[in-house]
């Protein structure tokens, strides 16, 4: 393994790959890692490690309030708190739980084990059933509906009505993740082939994004919410979004330095106009949309698999698959 | 990145895929294998290791039917590359009925998989006592068997040495190159049958070319699986063998269920080694030819209905 140079900050080597990194509310950064533990980092540099997972951690979401939200190959869903007391939310037998989602507004936690999709309001639970497994969640930006996505669709539910049926929105494949654009006319699935496909809520036309030679697995939504900036490509591909017909017949912006290896995770700064971007070969960059330069961050290592900007949009948290992770300052 | 060798396990039910699994799990052989399995029941071990799994079955976007993956087997292997405790290998247990075409394709169509791990082999666990009758009344059964780089030949106790001959020579005239392990309760060496590198065809046609030279009949009816192999003593175009293969996979793909070669390509010192699942295929150089080696083609097709007198022609126009 080649040691990353980092341009600044502090790093650690945590000797399990890194599932995610996120901040919540107060700061904290959390990373979650294979071997089942949380790497709790507070606002003094000081590292916590606590294993809410028996087995590896799979996913990781702030928690509405305060904390972090982890699922695992254990079947289980747990909420750590920033002093790395965990409480469990839920249990699986034999499933695992892949993917978890938040809505802050409405305080609402999401979890997907198997085709069924489960909604915690406190200590009220709904579930929901698809036809096949659940590989993506998302709430709405207002918190109210969820959405799913499988095998030929993405599955939309009210969080809160009973005895509904779902409204699935139709494309032929497997999709793998969602998100909605931030003012919510735009609902945006990956695939399996290396592409994207968009519906426009309002009338629910179809959008395709293709061209990409490896599959996206990372996306962020800039600040004003008119990009959705993807990896999946050598540069950052950022779609806009701004108009009514969304990247319908628009080609896509290309950010970034070009280089001979692949974008793993994109983060979109809240402070600034900026993306920052970890590659496969270890590098992390940021760019500022409006002042061409790049900036690089972190050279060398292992494949990055986490990024994410803190609320202030003053630090960066990255991660890497062989256990390197860093927070860095930034402009 | 070292990739971690995936065994895909099918058979009919009965056949003893599930005694076969257990003793993977059960044995002490200093080995940490993590198996994905259809019935978590089955296994009556409890074990961190066991992953279920739904066999979810999904098309692919790219205009051809037969290009089918296992959706859940692309998550579950990106899951478990993420665990901090690295496998030796990973089992992969199929249903009874299921075609193993889906499975074997996920490691072609899928680039992540192809990255961590590799299809070590196809082994199919047969029921010697009672294979001929469900080659009769279901063509999983054949499809299993065609499929196989490997086959676990179960339960040979209970047939006489007559039965077992034939029911070898059934065997041979649905997938001439699978390597047969004999078996009571699925008793065969665990290293016989794990790593293996049996999917990398290229040491299967090495360790026994003998089974190329036998000419196999081709049958009457269209629907039968059967095998047929071509061997030509000089070299190819490589353009023109690879657009032949491309177009014939193309078009034939559906009834061709595995194809595997390794050819002497003209202007080439190494050995070029292809092998294809229905439409999908792969092909790489590999080591140059020994001086003392005799530099002749090779090429096997199992399918459905296949046409020997076509294939060979086709065959015979790439030669260089």
């Amino acid at each position: 393994m080649s040691t990353p140079e980092l341009r600044d900050g502090s790093s650690w080597t945590f000797d399990a790959f890194v599932v995610g990194c996120v901040f919540d509310g107060d700061g904290t950064c959390a990373f979650a890692l294979g071997d089942g533990s949380l790497r709790l980092v507070d606002s003094q540099g000081t590292v916590k490690e606590v294993t809410p997972h028996n087995g590896a951690c799979l996913s990781l979401v702030a928690h509405p309030k305060s904390g972090f939200v982890t699922g695992g190959d254990d079947g289980r869903l747990v909420h750590t708190s920033d002093e790395g007391a965990s409480v469990e939310l839920a249990k699986t037998r034999g499933k695992w739980i892949e993917q978890v989602a938040v809505a802050p507004d409405t305080g609402l936690i999401a979890y997907a084990a198997g085709k069924e999709a489960v909604i915690l309001h406190g200590d009220e639970r709904a579930s929901f059933a698809h036809g096949t497994t659940v590989a993506g969640l998302a709430f709405d930006p207002k918190g109210r509906r969820l959405a799913a996505a499988h095998y030929d669709g993405v599955s939309l539910w009210w969080a809160k009505a009973s005895n509904q049926g779902a409204k699935v929105m139709k494309w032929k494949g497997s999709h793998l993740g969602v998100t909605w654009s931030p003012d919510g006319r735009f609902l945006v699935s990956t695939m399996q082939e290396n592409a994207l496909h968009g519906w426009r809520m309002e009338d629910a036309a179809d959008m395709r994004m293709t061209g990409y030679p490896a599959k996206v697995k990372s996306w962020a939504w800039d600040r004003r919410g008119k990009f959705m900036f993807t990896s999946g490509a050598p540069r950052v591909i950022g779609w806009p979004f701004a108009g009514r017909s969304g990247p319908m017949d628009k080609e896509p912006r290309e950010i970034g330095p070009q280089r001979d290896a692949l974008i793993t995770v994109v983060a979109a700064s809240p402070r600034r106009d900026a993306i920052a971007a970890g590659m496969s070969d270890g590098t992390v960059w940021i760019e500022h949309l409006d002042d061409p330069g790049t900036e690089y961050v972190a050279l060398k290592g292992e494949a990055i698999s986490a990024l994410a900007f803190s609320p202030d949009g003053k630090a960066l948290a990255l991660a890497s698959e062989s256990g390197f992770a860093a927070l860095i300052p930034v402009g | 990145m070292t990739q971690v060798p995936v065994t895909v396990l099918t058979g009919y039910l009965g056949a003893g895929k599930t005694t076969l699994l257990n003793r993977i799990l059960s044995e002490q052989h200093g080995k940490k294998y993590a198996v994905i399995v259809n019935e978590f029941g089955e296994i009556g071990i409890d074990n961190d290791l066991i992953v279920d799994a739904d066999e979810e079955v999904f098309e692919m976007n790219n205009g051809c039917v037969c290009c089918t993956v296992r959706g859940d087997l692309i998550r579950i292997l990106g899951g478990l590359m993420k665990r901090k405790d690295k496998f030796d290998a990973i089992l992969v247990e199929t249903t009874g009925l299921a075609d193993p075409a889906p499975v074997a394709q996920t490691f072609f169509a899928d680039d992540d998989v192809k990255a961590r791990t590799m299809l070590d082999s196809i082994t199919t666990v047969v029921d010697a006592k009672h294979v001929l009758a469900r080659l009769a009344d279901s063509p999983e059964a054949a499809d299993q068997i065609a499929f196989a780089d490997q086959i676990v030949l179960n339960k040979t106790d209970l047939v006489t040495a007559d039965e077992l001959a034939a029911v070898e020579a059934r065997i041979r005239e649905l997938n001439p190159y699978a390597l047969i392990h004999r078996a009571q309760r699925c008793d065969v060496p665990l290293d016989n049958v794990l790593g293996q590198r049996a999917f990398d065809l290229a040491r299967i046609l090495e360790r026994e070319p003998e089974f190329l030279n036998g000419d196999a009949h081709e049958h009457e009816h269209a629907n039968d699986i059967s095998s047929i192999s071509l061997t030509a003593t000089k070299p190819l175009d490589g353009d023109r063998v690879t657009t032949w293969l491309r177009t014939l996979l193309a078009e034939k793909g559906g009834d061709i269920l595995r194809a595997k070669g390794i050819l002497d390509i003209k202007g080439r010192n190494e050995r070029l080694a292809f092998q294809a699942v229905h439409m999908m295929m792969e092909g790489d150089f590999q080591r140059a030819w020994d001086p003392d080696e005799k530099r002749i083609s090779r090429l096997v097709f199992i399918g459905r209905g296949l046409k020997r007198s076509e294939l060979k022609r086709g065959f015979e126009s790439c030669i260089a």
